[in-house]
């Protein structure tokens, strides 16, 4: 019935405001003949003199640079279980031991690293690999992973500045 | 007021009812339309205004005005190939019949009935303004105001239609156009929005390492503590 109702106010609504919203439209309608043909001039124009007819924005491609960019930083920045090469991970010693130190055998028992499903990779093979990288001494096992970086780092943002000023001076 | 007056009056009421309710669904499938429209802009602005690429207000709205006029420069391509297509039919159909001055609208309404709106019974004086004061009747003609196809207004039957789509076709494009505009106004001021409505600067982090000006904000306004 609430939506009844509301159907018949805004009906009427409507119908007082139409004339007027049909104003609006008919006048962006004319705009939107006279962009036709100005936009489909500029193409032509570009279309002869051998470039695209509507070539690929600035920004767009710059958007599209920096966001990859980002991706692949924190792609690089990701830890990757059971692989060395490539690979720079930043370990940070926490000091969980403010007093005595526990014995080894204090020291809970570390979760064993899963070895991740790669497709079209023989699991075998990528323990093999696993096995002959050297253990970490038992200080550095407890450590904290330096989350990924986020998409738009501090380089970034510069490099945005960067952009910026090179656009304003090409205008 | 007699019986038949209630009558008439309570199917006018109806009628009406029915008519608003019918013009707010419109409205409302409009709304929609504008707000599906709205979200285009967004998804075409969200890599630059991300990145950082688009730095203010006023270059998010030159590169969403200048995406917004290609959009609908693309999307007004079908109504005004529509548009041409009837022009090219119309000038080739006349070219042949040479009936250049004839009537299509009034030839395309011989496919509908045809009401005789222009009957001056039908209205009636009230405060020295002409209302209509009941439905028109059938106009009298050859065929009685009824629906008939006439082979020889072909022209009429191709023409009006593709003219006809096309228009409409072209003020919904036109609606996508003016939805987009809105929502790039909209964003354009809330993602570089500087209003320091809910900021506070003893709230957020000017004394946070300062004991000096935090123990003079202390002194200045003892009621905080």
């Amino acid at each position: 019935m609430l939506k009844f109702i509301k159907s018949f106010g805004l009906g009427l609504l409507y119908m007082l405001l139409s004339p007027f919203l049909l104003l609006i439209l008919l006048a962006f309608a004319l705009y939107g003949i006279f962009n036709f043909f100005l936009v489909l001039g500029q193409g032509l124009v570009r279309f002869f003199k051998g470039q695209p007819f509507f070539p690929p924005f600035e920004e767009d491609e710059k958007a599209e640079r920096m966001l990859n960019r980002g991706l692949e930083e924190k792609a690089e920045t990701a830890p990757v279980a059971g692989t060395s090469a490539g690979t720079t991970n930043v370990y940070v010693q926490q000091n969980i031991y403010q007093g005595t130190a526990p014995t080894n055998s204090q020291v809970p028992p570390l979760p064993s690293a899963r070895i991740p499903d790669i497709p079209g990779v023989d699991p075998k093979v990528i323990e093999d690999v696993s096995s002959k990288i050297p253990p970490l001494p038992q200080e550095a096992q407890y450590q904290q992973i330096e989350d990924a970086k986020p998409l738009l780092s501090e380089n970034n943002e510069e490099e945005a500045i960067d952009l910026r000023e090179d656009a304003s001076d090409g205008q | 007021m007699d019986n038949n007056d209630r009558k008439l009056l309570i199917a006018l009421l109806v009628i009406f009812v029915v008519l608003f309710v019918v013009l707010g669904l419109i409205g409302m499938a409009v709304r929609k339309l504008m707000e599906i429209q709205g979200n285009r802009l967004d998804r075409e602005m969200g890599k630059p205004a991300r990145a950082g690429v688009v730095y203010d207000a006023a270059s998010f709205k030159k590169l969403a005005g200048e995406k917004n006029r290609r959009i609908y420069f693309k999307e007004s391509l079908i109504p005004f190939g529509l548009a041409f297509l009837g022009l090219l039919v119309f000038l080739i159909g006349n070219a042949i019949t040479k009936e250049w001055d004839a009537n299509l609208l009034g030839r395309f309404g011989t496919l509908f009935y045809r009401f005789d709106w222009n009957n001056p019974d039908n209205f009636h004086e009230f405060f020295g303004i002409n209302i209509i004061c009941r439905f028109p009747p059938l106009v009298e003609d050859a065929h009685g105001g009824l629906p008939y196809v006439d082979p020889s207004y072909w022209l009429a039957y191709t023409v009006v239609p593709i003219w006809g789509i096309a228009l409409v076709y072209y003020l919904v494009v036109s609606l996508g156009f003016l939805s987009r505009l809105l929502r790039m106004n909209k964003r354009a001021s809330t993602i570089y929005d500087h209003k320091l409505e809910d900021f506070n600067y003893y709230d957020a982090f000017a004394l946070k390492g300062n004991p000096a000006k935090k123990k003079e904000a202390d002194e200045a306004s003892p009621s905080k503590e």
